[in-house]
Order: C-alpha cells, then sequence, then structure tokens
C-alpha cells in the first residue's frame, strides 16, 4: 500500500493549500523530535502510555502522549505511517483486527509485524480479555452466572461499545458462538455504557477485564464457558526505527504489572481523573523517582484554549484565502459556479466526526493537527463561499452597470466596488465559520490534535461531568468571544456608507 | 458625418422580442437630443448600448468615427458621461470618494481631481460641505447633482442621461432641469436624454425622437410633432400629455 501519486498537474491548487498548511503547522505544532506515544480512547491505554512515557524518560529519551487517538485503526496505521512511535495493544486484537489472522501464535505474530516493519514487546504481565459485565443484583436475580446462561433471556438489554459491535472477535462471532438472539442491541460509548448500565437502562455491556469500573460499581463477570473470547496480553507495539535505548526502557517494561495491579492503577487514575499520577504511582511502588507535580489547571486550559485557537485559526484562514475567490467565482452563476456551491455543500454534510475518519488513513494526513486543520477548513469553507456568492449577486444592477459605465475594469469593479459592497455578507460567512470551528475543534482531540476537546473526551471516558465542563465552558465562552470579536471587526471592516 | 454618434440599422433582441429595430440616428455635437416614448419603447436601450451594457445583434455604431466593439468600448466609455434614475452613487463611498473614483483610475493627480470638484459644484450648486456625506444622507436631489458631477468630471464628449429626474419630487425636478439646461449651455455639452415626460423633452432638447415598439417614428422640434404628426401613435402621444391649462 503505497501512497498514490498524483500523475497531473491539475491539482496544483490545492497542492500549493497543502504546502501552505504544513508550512503554518511546522510554523507553529512541531519542535525537537521525541518519541510519540500514541493511546486508545480508554483509561488503560492512558495509563500505558503515560508508563512509557516515563519508563522512557527515565531512560533520558524525551517522550509526547498523544492521548486517546481513537480506535485500533486509526492508531495501527498512525504507527505503521510514523505519525505515532508507540502505542499499547492486545495480542487478541493485533491477531484479529491488525492482521486478520485469528489465533495466531506470538511468533507467527511477531513476524508479521517485523514484515511491516513493526516491533513488539513482551507481554507485561497481564491479560485484559473482552469480558460481558452485568448488575450483580440483576444477575443474581435472574441465576446467570456465564455467557452460555444469557441465551435463555432474550429479553435483556445489551448496550456494547460501537468497536465491540464491529470487530471480528466481537459481538457477531460471539453471539453466533454462544447462539445469542436478543431482542435489543444498542451502540453506546464505552464510559456512558458504565453509567448506562448502572441505572439499569442497560443490563448487559461488553468490558475490559481489567476495568476498574468492574470493581467500583460491583459488576459480576459472566464466565466465557465456550472459551470464545483470545488472549489479550497487553504488550507495546513500536517502529523498529525506535533507538536501541528507546526499545530497552519499552522492553524492560515486560512482565512488570499483574490483573491486579493493573486494576488498582485503572481505579487510581479514574479516581484522581490524572493518568500521570497513575503511572508515577507504578514506578514509585518499584523505584524512587521525583515527586510527580501536576500540570496546574490555569497552565492545562492555557494550553488548550492557545492549541484551540491554533486548529481554528489557521483552519480559518485557509477557508479564507480559499474560500473568498470560489465564492466570487461561484457569484458569476452557471455550471462552473454551481459545482463549487454544490461540493462545498456535500463536504458540510459529512458528519464531522466521519470526515476526520475518512482523512486520517489517507497519505499525507494520519494522526495529526494537519488532518484537524483540513477537516475543519473543509467546514469552514461553505459559509464563506456561500455568502461571497450571494452578497456579490445581491448587488443592485443599476450599481453593478454605474461601475461599469464608468469604465472601471474588471478588477478595479471587483476591488473598488463590488468586494466592499458584500463586505457585510462576506463577514458574515467568516463569522459563521468562526464560530463552527471553534465548536468542530473539540473534535480535533479524537485524533490527538489537541484543543480543548481534550478535556471533553477525557471526561466522557471517565464518565465525570467536572472535566467535561473544563473543555465545554472554556469552548462555549470562547465563540461568544469570537462573535463578539468578529461584532468589533464589522465596524471597521464595513464602509460606514453601509452602516447608515 | 459630423454627428458624434451614428446608429446604422441597429437590432437588439431580448428574449423573442425587439427591443430597437433597425435604428438608424444620428447624435448632433452641441445639441440636447431627447429620446421620448412609452415604457418598454427601446430608449433606454439605445443609451444602454452606447455604453456597451448590452451588446447589438446586427447593425453598425459608431462614436465619433471610430466603431463601437468590444475592443474599443473601454477607450470610449471614458469619453461618456453616464446618469441613470437612481442615480447609481454608490453607497459605501462618500460624495467626494463617488467624484474621485474614476478620475483616480485614470491617473490624474490629487490637486486636479480636487480643482475639477470645486469647479463642478459651482456649476451644478452643490454645496461643497455636502461632498463629505455619504449617498444615503443626501436628498433625493442632491444625490442627482452628485451623479451629475460624476459624470461630468473627466469632461465627456458626450453626456447620457436615463431618466435622471424620474424619481424627485415635482418643485426638485423643475429646478434640476433649469439648473441642467444652463449647464449644458455653459459647457454646449452633447447631451443624449431619455424621458417618458414631454413637457421635460420640450423644455430641455433641441430635437426630440420619438420611439415606439423599438422604432424611431418622428424626429423633430416639438413644434413639428404637434403641428405635423407622422401617424396616429405621435398625435395620441403628444396628445395624452396635457398641460395644466387645458384643465
Amino acid at each position: 500500500m503505497t501512497p498514490p501519486q498524483s500523475s497531473s498537474g491539475g491539482l496544483s491548487p490545492s497542492r500549493s493549500l497543502v504546502a501552505l498548511a504544513s508550512l503554518l503547522l511546522s510554523a507553529t505544532l512541531v519542535s525537537a523530535d521525541p518519541v510519540i506515544i500514541g493511546s486508545k480512547k480508554f483509561t488503560e491505554s492512558y495509563v500505558l502510555a503515560e508508563i512509557a512515557k516515563l519508563s522512557l524518560e527515565k531512560a533520558g529519551i524525551k517522550a509526547e502522549h498523544r492521548q486517546g487517538m481513537g480506535g485500533t485503526i486509526i492508531l495501527w496505521e498512525a504507527l505503521r505511517r510514523g505519525g505515532i512511535d508507540v502505542y499499547p495493544e492486545y495480542t487478541g486484537t493485533i491477531a484479529e483486527e491488525v492482521l486478520k489472522q485469528p489465533g495466531a501464535s506470538i511468533a507467527q505474530i511477531s513476524n508479521a509485524l517485523s514484515a511491516q516493519g513493526i516491533a513488539m514487546t513482551n507481554d507485561l504481565g497481564f491479560n485484559n480479555t473482552y469480558a460481558l459485565v452485568m448488575r450483580r443484583d440483576r444477575s443474581e436475580q435472574l441465576g446467570l452466572k456465564t455467557i452460555s446462561d444469557l441465551r435463555a433471556h432474550r429479553e435483556l438489554k445489551f448496550g456494547l461499545t460501537h468497536e465491540f459491535l464491529e470487530r471480528r472477535d466481537g459481538w457477531r462471532p460471539l453471539s453466533e458462538r454462544y447462539q445469542l438472539a436478543p431482542t435489543e442491541v444498542l451502540g453506546i460509548d464505552h464510559a456512558l455504557g458504565y453509567a448506562a448500565l448502572r441505572k439499569g437502562e442497560i443490563d448487559v455491556k461488553d468490558a475490559y477485564s481489567t476495568d476498574a469500573k468492574i470493581g467500583d460499581y460491583g459488576l459480576v463477570t459472566l464466565i466465557d464457558d465456550l472459551r470464545f473470547f483470545p488472549q489479550y496480553k497487553a504488550v507495546f507495539l513500536y517502529r523498529k526505527t525506535l533507538t536501541p535505548p528507546a526499545s530497552h526502557a519499552l522492553n524492560d517494561l515486560s512482565n512488570s504489572i499483574d490483573e491486579a495491579r493493573m486494576i488498582r492503577l485503572n481505579s487510581k487514575a479514574e479516581r484522581t481523573k490524572n493518568y500521570a499520577a497513575a503511572a508515577q504511582q507504578f514506578f514509585g511502588t518499584t523505584e524512587n523517582t521525583t515527586p510527580f507535580v501536576s500540570e496546574t489547571f490555569r497552565n492545562k486550559l492555557l494550553r488548550w484554549v492557545t492549541r484551540h485557537l491554533e486548529l481554528a485559526g489557521i483552519s480559518l484562514l485557509l477557508a479564507i484565502i480559499v474560500g473568498l475567490p470560489l465564492g466570487i467565482i461561484a457569484s458569476r452563476g452557471g455550471s462552473i459556479g454551481h459545482v463549487i456551491l454544490g461540493i462545498t455543500g456535500v463536504v458540510q454534510t459529512i458528519p464531522s466526526l466521519a470526515l476526520l475518519a475518512l482523512l486520517v488513513p489517507l497519505p499525507f494526513f494520519g494522526i495529526s493537527a494537519r488532518t484537524a486543520i483540513v477537516a475543519l477548513f473543509l467546514y469552514g469553507l461553505l459559509p464563506i463561499v456561500r455568502n461571497t456568492a450571494t452578497g456579490l449577486q445581491d448587488i443592485a444592477r443599476p450599481l453593478r452597470e454605474s461601475a461599469i459605465a464608468l469604465g472601471l475594469t474588471a478588477g478595479q469593479r471587483l476591488r473598488k466596488i463590488f468586494l466592499p459592497l458584500a463586505s457585510r455578507s462576506i463577514l458574515a460567512g467568516i463569522k459563521t465559520s468562526a464560530v463552527i470551528n471553534i465548536g468542530t475543534a473539540t473534535l480535533a482531540a479524537l485524533i490527538g490534535a489537541g484543543g480543548l476537546g481534550e478535556p471533553i473526551i477525557s471526561g466522557l471516558n471517565l464518565n465525570d461531568h467536572v472535566t467535561i465542563l473544563e473543555g465545554a465552558i472554556p469552548a462555549a465562552l470562547l465563540a461568544l468571544l469570537v462573535q463578539f470579536f468578529f461584532d468589533l471587526l464589522d465596524r471597521v471592516l464595513i464602509p460606514r456608507g453601509l452602516r447608515l | 458625418m459630423n454627428a458624434l454618434v451614428h446608429f446604422r440599422d441597429v437590432s437588439k433582441i431580448f428574449g423573442n422580442d425587439f427591443a430597437i429595430r433597425e435604428v438608424n440616428l444620428e447624435i448632433e455635437r452641441g445639441q440636447i437630443t431627447a429620446l421620448i416614448g412609452p415604457s418598454g419603447c427601446g430608449k433606454s436601450t439605445i443609451l444602454r448600448l452606447i455604453v456597451g451594457l448590452v451588446v447589438a445583434e446586427t447593425g453598425e455604431m459608431q462614436f465619433d468615427g471610430e466603431r463601437i466593439t468590444a475592443g474599443t468600448i473601454m477607450k470610449i466609455r471614458r469619453r461618456l458621461g453616464y446618469v441613470i434614475q437612481d442615480g447609481g452613487l454608490f453607497p459605501h463611498l462618500t460624495a467626494r470618494q463617488n467624484l474621485a473614483l474614476q478620475p483616480r483610475l485614470f491617473r490624474k493627480s490629487r490637486d486636479e481631481i480636487e480643482k475639477r470638484i470645486m469647479e463642478l459644484c459651482e456649476l451644478t450648486k452643490f454645496p461643497s460641505s455636502g461632498l463629505d456625506r455619504y449617498p444615503l444622507e443626501l436628498s433625493g436631489g442632491q444625490r442627482q447633482r452628485v451623479s451629475l458631477m460624476r459624470a461630468l468630471m473627466l469632461s465627456p464628449e458626450l453626456l447620457l442621461l436615463d431618466e435622471p429626474f424620474a424619481a424627485l419630487d415635482p418643485l426638485v425636478r423643475m429646478n434640476l432641469q433649469r439648473d441642467l439646461k444652463e449647464i449644458c449651455a455653459r459647457l454646449q455639452q452633447t447631451v443624449l436624454l431619455v424621458t417618458h415626460d414631454l413637457a421635460e423633452a420640450a423644455f430641455l432638447a433641441d430635437e426630440i425622437a420619438l420611439m415606439n415598439e423599438g422604432r424611431i417614428v418622428q424626429r423633430g422640434s416639438i413644434a413639428d410633432l404637434r403641428a405635423k404628426p407622422a401617424n396616429e401613435f405621435v398625435r395620441e402621444f403628444v396628445n395624452a400629455q396635457r398641460g395644466l391649462v387645458q384643465l
């Protein structure tokens, strides 16, 4: 799978756009060359990634953790393409999902990974397999102990994660093997699923066997009596290009965490809302370390807001640079105008999450702020293009013709007359884009691009409303501020004669 | 061939209808010619053809001996002044900026422009204190004076006026008509005026061309039209515009 090279020069505007975007990014977002660690969107993955980070830092290697980048495929692609260098994974997932070789042995897995330039550490010491869990009172009331027992209770409501529903070792083969046919199966986020289970809105849920919530909520794990679930030994996957000291630092972690310990670390992470602290605890009990200093809220907020503004600002700038000319062309009507408005309109109808997911596997994009910026840019285009086009089209015919009759050239008419006359509409489009971008930029955290989405997503994972609000409130305030800023800008940029 | 503008068998079609039909027309220098006729008779189309806002299907048009084509129109526009019913002043520019727009693009110096503006203020009786107002801050009559000034900035050889006073109230209109007549006399300005008001045409114009259904049906002075109507339409049109005296 090599990235397709575009063969014609017909894409040069978009190419130069891409070049511009990467220029802006390299100027603002890229620093030295730390080892980049990715993690999936759940507590244990975060904690393991933090442990890897600390281990690397103890070996004197700079490391950076991109939190909660998404699911298996996104992380695997990012690793393969070099967007990240390391991430924690489970052997079962590698065999089933990544290599599509169900039941492969460790040696077979190692060889297959090696062929793709990826290495794997020995297992970290615990098996975190999938499990089906229920509330204790509910299972006792029905006398359920094993997954086979579920067969007789079709009325039970299943709330399963989207990943589990789709996995090759997930719901579909499981239900075939056990002959389960419940009347209701819902797809629900992992953390929200726990809340639903607790409230009794669902009866059965998929879980990881080391989930802290199993202990915290007093849940029972149904016995996998047909031995359906494969082994899910935790390992780190890393690029073979990693330096020997770095791969040593990762391999040193083999066989150092058992199930009980992992549950404790997960529980610590969820209670303190601090993954780094949990990782610190891991090292604290094994050796002496420097005391952990947690980042102050003010610093975190500053970091989130800065990155958020970078994401929204750069993408808005690009949308203006590209959208204004497109809007001018579209205002002339005809088939080209229809095509421009049509395409930008279609982009707008793609759900933002889907747009991110579509961009991630493309060459050049991957898991990065770059991808988030391009997605936001595409979203920001439509309001600017449409408002520019209608603003120009709405200019009254007498004014249009006066400009022509005065002997102004097409360029002079546009610059001196038409754009100023359409300025109110154009600015309104830019304002709409800006506000949309501030909101949508919260999704950037899903692909590790940071911003105010970071606390929102951690909060969702931890089912912690306070953390969600730490991101949601500043994001809402930011949107209001942006609106206010543009209202001020109106007064400067819209000619006074049009505001009478 | 001393006429400034020549039309030879010019036709313009909009959709399925002729806007004008095989029109032949000369506009003499130093005169005010009025094109008059009912709405839709094609009188505005003649102005729009000269300015190049629309393009004729057939026939030939000349300005000062030069054919009006896509290639020559930019040069010719510089030598025209064009005033429309509601002025066409750009609302985002002050009166002064509206006036300076065209000369600035043709690289006139700031001093030259300012001097010309002052001359025209006096000529058109527009108070110079209003120059820094935006069009929306001016009265309808003042707006038309600024429009007229804008059209005269580069001393055009031909002034085209398309119902310039139609939207004004009668008193303001009368003052403007009187002032316009005086201005044109002082400048010996060649003017092509489109109007549907026979009294206005009679007051301002040296010659009247009456149009109907895309054709010029009669040319001459108001006295000619009244005394020797070429056909029934001319007689009806002249009679339809009765003066107060008759009431």
